[in-house]
C-alpha cells in the first residue's frame, strides 16, 4: 500500500483556514478583490511622537511600497526642515544648528506598519507591516478584510526610523570549530564584533577570532563547569564565572589596541622582559635569603631561550586573576558602561548564594556586598543612568520574585519592585546594546570618533560614549522588563529618570509596572530588547517567540511559531533587523519581522543549542554537541 | 456484626483495658509470623489469590523504601561531570532526563548508517489462507465462492474508496479496519496514540502487504509528528516504522514498538 501523504494538523487550523477561504471567495464574488486601479487616501504618522507628517495624500495601491512610501516620507521630511530654517532665518541671522541632530539631514531607511485592533487576548498580529506594496499587505490580507478595512477610509500608516545600515542576511554556516570537551554553555561576542568568547564545561573558556574563524586562546585556570561570562565595554580585559563561585578576570596582552591586535600573541620584546622580570624577581628572592648583596649581572642582558620555547611563550593564553567570594555558581556578570568609569570599570556578579558582589577589578578586591535577596539571583546589569551618587545604577532579578534596583556608588538599595508571582528568570534593559557595545562604531570598526586606545585619555573616551548613551536615551529613556516563571513578562518605568508616566494620565509610580504582557504558556527563558529599543523579543520554553513593543509600553505585536521544543536563547541584530532564536530541537531560526514567519532556518547542530550571538555580521553558537558553529551571508 | 455501636459505648463509659496497649503492641510485632504461617498452610485457589496480594505489598514496600533512600542521598544534580554540563537557566530543574537520552541515542545511531533495521520480531508464524480470508458465497444460488473477506484487521487509508461490489475479489469488513496504533517507544517505554501512514511489508507475503493487512510482524508507517523529533537537517520528522507485536484482530487495538534504527 502505498503511502498517503501527511493528514493536515489540528482540526481547528483546517477549519479556520477553509472558514477563511469561503470568506474571500464570498468577497470575490461580490467584486472587491481587483484593487489594481484603486486608490487610497494615506496619512503618515510617526512611531516617536505621534505627529503627523504632511497632509493626507492619495496613493495607488498596488503600486506604493515600502521604497515609494521611504521616499515620500524623506520628501516631506526634507520639506519640513527647509521651512523650519527659513522660520529660524527669519527670526535670527545667525543660526547655529545645534539642536539637529545628523539623523535628521540625511535621508534614512523606514519600516511601515498600520496598527490594527485585534481582540484582547487574541494570538494574531496587532501590526500590518508594509513590504511591497499597500494592496498586497494591508488591503488583500484576510485579517484586514475580517475588520473591514476598506480603500475609502484614510489609512494611519506609522512609520519608524531603522538603521541606515544593514546586517546581510544570514545564509550558510562558514565554519564548524571544534575544541570544547563538553557542552557550551555560554558565548558572548566581544564589544568590537572582532572576538567571541565561549565558556563550557569542561572548565575552559575559549576565546575565537571571527574575521579568520579560527581559535586564539584557551583561557584555564576554572575548576568546575564556566557558567558565564562578561567582555570590559572597552575590550581590555573579560571575566568569566564557575560554578565553584569564583570568577577569573583575564587581561588583554596589548592593552592599547582592542580585537585581535590586544588578544592575540605577544611580541618577542614582551616575552623576553617578563622573562626578565621573573629572573629579576627570583634574584631578588635570593639575595634577601642570602643576606648578602650578590651582584645579579646586566640587567638588559638577553635571556637565552630557545625558539620553541620563545614561540610557545609568546602564543600563550593570558593569564587569569581569581577574584573569590561567593560560596555558589555565579548566575551572571556585568561590568560597568564605560560612560561611567571607563579608566577601571568594576565588575558585578550575582550568585545562586542569593548576593551580589561588586568587584574592583584593578585591587582584585570585593568593594561591596548587596545581600538583600533571599535566594538565587538571577541576573544582574548595570544600568546607564547614574544615580544620586555618580556611579551607576544595579538592577538584580532573583529568585524570590522581586527586581531590586541599588546605587552602584555606595551599595544601597533604591527600590524593589514586587508584582511578579514566581521567580524572575531573566531581565532586560532598552540600553542594553548601547552599554555592551557603545564604545565601538559598528561600521567602521574602532572606537567611536576616532578615538583609540593608544591616544585617547579614558576622559575622552568617557566623555564620547556618554555623548551616545544621552543621545540615545533622548528619544526613549532606561526602561525594564522582566519575564519570569509564572508566564508573563512586567514593563517598568524608567527608574530614574525620564516621565514615569510615558503617557499615562496621573498616579504612575516607578514602583508599579506600567504592562503586563501575558500570552506565553510556559515559563520565559530570555527577553532582549532590540539595539534600537523599538521591539522586545521573549523566548520562553513553549517553543514561541512574542514580540512587543518597545516603545507602546510593551504592547503585543506578534508571535512567532516555529519551534518544536523550548527556545533557549535570542539575539538581535545590530541593525535591529533581524532576530535569532536558539532552540532545544537543535536548530536556530531567523525571523522575518514583516510577516512573522521564518525567513532563514538553521540547522546543522548536532544537538540543544544552548547559546547564540550576533558578532558583528556573524553568528556564532554553541550547544550540547560541543561544537562551536559561524553562519554568515 | 455489631447492630448498634453499644461496643464503642462501653469503650466509651469504662474505658480499655490496663494491658490494651501492650496486647495490640504485641499481636502487632506477632502479626508477620503469623501471616508467614497462613501463607505457608494455605493451598489451591486461596493460595494464589494471598501470594499475589502479598507480592503486591511487597513491591509497593520496596517502592517506597526506595524513595525513601532517593531521598536522604545528597546527589547533586549538578555533578561535576563534565558531559552533563548545563547552562545557568537550566541548572536546579528537573530536566526530562528520559527524553535527553533518548534524543541523544537516536542522533548517534542515526549516525551508524551501516546498521540496518534489527526488527524486535524477526519471525512471525505463518498464517495459512483459509485463516485469513473466509469464503464469501455470491450469485443467484450462492454457489460461487471466489470472493473472499480478509478476517483479520487491515489498514485501507483515508482516500479510500470500495470498488464496484461486482467486481471486488477481497471484502475488507468496516468494522476490522483500524486508523490508529498504539505505538511503544522502546527507549523511553512509553506509548503515544498515532494515526497509520500505511503497511510497509507484512511477512505473509505480497498480498498481505498489498491489501494492508495488520497481522503480528507487520511492519507500518506512523505519523510521529506529535513526538517533536528533529532530524540534523533541521527537518521535523513526521513518519517512522513500527512494527505490530500483538494480534489485532483478537484484541481490538494495534500494539506496535517503534523501530529506531540501531
Amino acid at each position: 500500500m502505498a503511502t498517503s501523504p501527511p493528514i493536515p494538523t489540528a482540526k481547528r487550523q483546517r477549519l479556520n483556514n477553509q472558514r477563511e477561504a469561503t470568506q474571500i471567495q464570498a468577497l470575490a464574488e461580490q467584486g472587491k478583490l481587483n484593487p489594481s486601479t484603486q486608490n487610497v487616501v494615506v496619512q503618515l504618522q510617526s512611531s516617536i511622537d505621534g505627529e503627523t507628517l504632511g497632509p493626507a495624500i492619495s496613493l495607488p495601491a498596488a503600486s506604493t511600497g515600502q521604497r515609494e512610501l521611504q521616499m515620500i516620507v524623506n520628501q516631506l521630511r526634507r520639506q519640513a526642515r527647509k521651512g523650519k530654517k527659513r522660520k529660524v532665518e527669519g527670526a535670527l541671522d545667525d543660526t547655529d544648528d545645534e539642536g539637529s541632530d545628523e539623523e535628521d539631514d540625511e535621508d534614512r531607511p523606514f519600516a511601515f506598519h498600520l496598527d490594527v485592533a485585534t481582540a484582547e487576548g487574541s494570538n494574531a498580529p496587532t501590526r500590518l507591516d508594509i513590504a511591497s506594496s499597500i494592496s498586497n499587505d494591508v488591503l488583500q490580507v484576510a485579517l484586514a478584510r475580517k475588520l473591514d478595512l476598506s480603500s475609502e477610509d484614510t489609512l494611519r500608516i506609522v512609520f519608524e526610523p531603522q538603521a541606515v545600515f544593514r546586517v546581510r542576511p544570514i545564509r550558510r554556516c562558514s565554519a564548524t570549530l571544534s575544541g570544547h570537551a563538553s557542552p557550551i554553555l555560554y558565548s558572548l561576542a566581544s564589544p568590537s564584533s572582532s572576538l567571541f568568547l565561549t565558556t563550557a564545561g569542561d572548565n575552559t573558556a575559549r576565546l575565537w577570532d571571527v574575521s579568520t574563524e579560527m581559535p586564539l586562546h584557551t583561557l584555564q585556570g576554572h575548576r568546575n563547569w564556566v557558567l558565564t561570562a562578561a567582555w570590559d565595554p572597552l575590550e581590555r580585559r573579560c571575566a568569566t564565572g564557575d560554578m565553584d563561585g569564583v570568577i577569573y578576570l583575564w587581561n588583554s596582552i596589548d592593552q592599547a589596541s582592542y580585537g585581535r591586535k590586544a588578544w592575540g600573541s605577544r611580541t618577542g620584546e614582551q616575552v623576553e622582559e617578563e622573562a626578565r622580570a621573573a629572573a629579576a624577581a627570583e634574584a631578588a628572592a635570593a639575595e634577601s635569603k642570602d643576606g648578602s648583596s650578590s651582584s645579579s649581572g646586566d640587567p638588559t642582558a638577553r635571556i637565552k631561550m630557545k625558539a620553541k620555547e620563545k614561540r610557545a611563550l609568546r602564543h600563550a593564553a593570558p593569564p587569569g586573576n581569581i577574584l573569590r567570594g561567593h560560596t555558589k555558581w555565579i548566575t551572571s556578570l556585568a561590568f560597568e558602561p564605560a560612560h561611567l568609569n571607563a579608566d577601571s570599570p568594576r565588575l558585578a556578579s550575582s550568585s545562586k548564594d542569593g548576593t551580589v558582589r561588586v568587584w574592583n577589578t584593578s585591587n582584585r578586591t570585593c568593594a561591596f556586598t548587596l545581600a538583600a535577596h533571599s535566594s538565587s539571583v538571577n541576573l544582574v546589569r548595570w544600568g546607564g543612568e547614574s544615580g544620586e551618587n555618580g556611579g551607576g545604577v544595579l538592577y538584580t532579578a532573583a529568585n524570590d520574585r522581586t527586581v531590586k534596583i541599588w546605587d552602584g556608588a555606595t551599595g544601597r538599595l533604591i527600590r524593589s519592585l514586587d508584582a511578579h508571582a514566581h521567580w524572575v528568570n531573566t531581565m532586560a534593559l532598552s540600553t542594553d546594546f548601547i552599554l555592551r557595545n557603545g564604545a565601538f562604531d559598528e561600521r567602521k570598526g574602532g572606537l567611536i570618533d576616532g578615538l583609540s586606545h593608544a591616544t585617547s585619555s579614558p576622559s575622552e573616551i568617557q566623555a564620547a560614549c556618554l555623548k551616545r548613551f544621552r543621545k540615545f536615551t533622548q528619544s526613549q529613556p532606561e526602561t525594564l522588563v522582566s519575564g519570569s516563571e509564572d508566564h508573563t513578562l512586567y514593563f517598568w518605568p524608567p527608574q530614574l529618570k525620564g516621565d514615569a508616566t510615558q503617557g499615562e494620565a496621573g498616579g504612575v509610580t516607578p514602583k508599579k509596572p506600567l504592562n503586563r504582557m501575558v500570552g506565553h504558556q510556559k515559563p520565559i527563558n530570555h527577553v532582549c530588547f532590540s539595539p534600537d529599543g523599538r521591539l522586545i523579543a521573549s523566548a520562553s520554553f513553549d517553543g514561541s517567540v512574542r514580540l512587543w513593543s518597545g516603545t507602546e509600553k510593551g504592547k503585543f505585536i506578534a508571535t512567532l511559531r516555529g519551534h518544536v521544543s523550548s527556545v533557549y536563547r535570542l539575539s538581535w541584530s545590530c541593525d535591529s533587523r533581524l532576530l535569532v532564536s536558539a532552540s532545544k530541537d537543535s536548530t536556530m531560526k531567523i525571523w522575518d519581522l514583516k510577516t512573522y514567519k521564518i525567513k532563514v532556518d538553521l540547522p546543522g547542530h548536532g544537538d540543544e543549542v544552548y547559546c547564540v550571538d550576533w558578532v558583528g555580521d556573524k553568528i556564532a553558537s554553541g550547544g550540547r554537541d560541543r561544537q562551536v558553529r559561524i553562519w554568515r551571508a | 456484626m455489631p447492630q448498634n455501636d453499644y461496643i464503642e459505648e462501653h469503650i466509651r463509659r469504662h474505658g480499655r483495658r490496663m494491658d490494651h496497649e501492650e496486647r495490640m503492641r504485641k499481636r502487632e510485632a506477632r502479626s508477620s509470623h503469623k501471616a508467614s504461617a497462613i501463607a505457608q498452610k494455605t493451598t489451591g485457589l486461596k493460595a494464589k489469590m494471598l501470594n499475589k496480594k502479598r507480592r503486591a505489598e511487597k513491591i509497593q514496600l520496596k517502592k517506597t523504601l526506595k524513595a525513601h533512600e532517593e531521598r536522604d542521598v545528597k546527589q547533586a544534580s549538578t555533578s561535576s561531570n563534565p558531559d552533563q554540563a548545563l547552562p545557568t537557566y537550566l541548572l536546579d530543574r528537573e530536566g526530562q532526563k528520559d527524553a535527553k537520552a533518548l534524543s541523544s541515542a537516536v542522533k548517534e545511531r542515526r549516525k551508524d548508517k551501516a546498521a540496518k533495521y534489527s526488527v524486535p520480531l524477526p519471525q512471525v508464524r505463518g498464517i495459512a489462507e483459509d485463516e485469513a480470508f473466509k469464503v464469501m458465497k455470491t450469485g443467484k444460488r450462492k454457489d460461487k465462492g471466489w470472493k473472499r473477506m480478509v478476517t483479520k484487521a487491515t489498514f485501507v487509508g483515508e482516500s479510500f474508496t470500495r470498488k464496484p461490489p461486482k467486481l471486488e475479489r477481497f471484502v475488507r469488513p468496516m468494522a476490522l479496519r483500524y486508523k490508529k496504533a498504539h505505538v511503544t517507544h522502546p527507549d523511553l517505554k512509553a506509548t503515544f496514540s498515532l494515526p497509520i501512514l500505511g503497511v510497509k511489508k507484512n511477512p505473509q507475503g505480497p498480498l498481505m502487504t498489498q491489501l494492508g493487512v495488520l497481522t503480528k510482524g507487520a511492519v507500518i508507517e506512523v505519523n510521529v509528528s506529535e513526538l517533536g523529533l528533529v532530524t540534523t537537517g533541521g527537518k521535523v520528522a513526521w513518519g517512522k516504522f513500527a512494527q505490530v507485536t500483538n494480534n489485532p484482530e483478537n484484541d481490538g487495538c494495534v500494539n506496535a514498538v517503534l523501530l529506531v534504527s540501531s
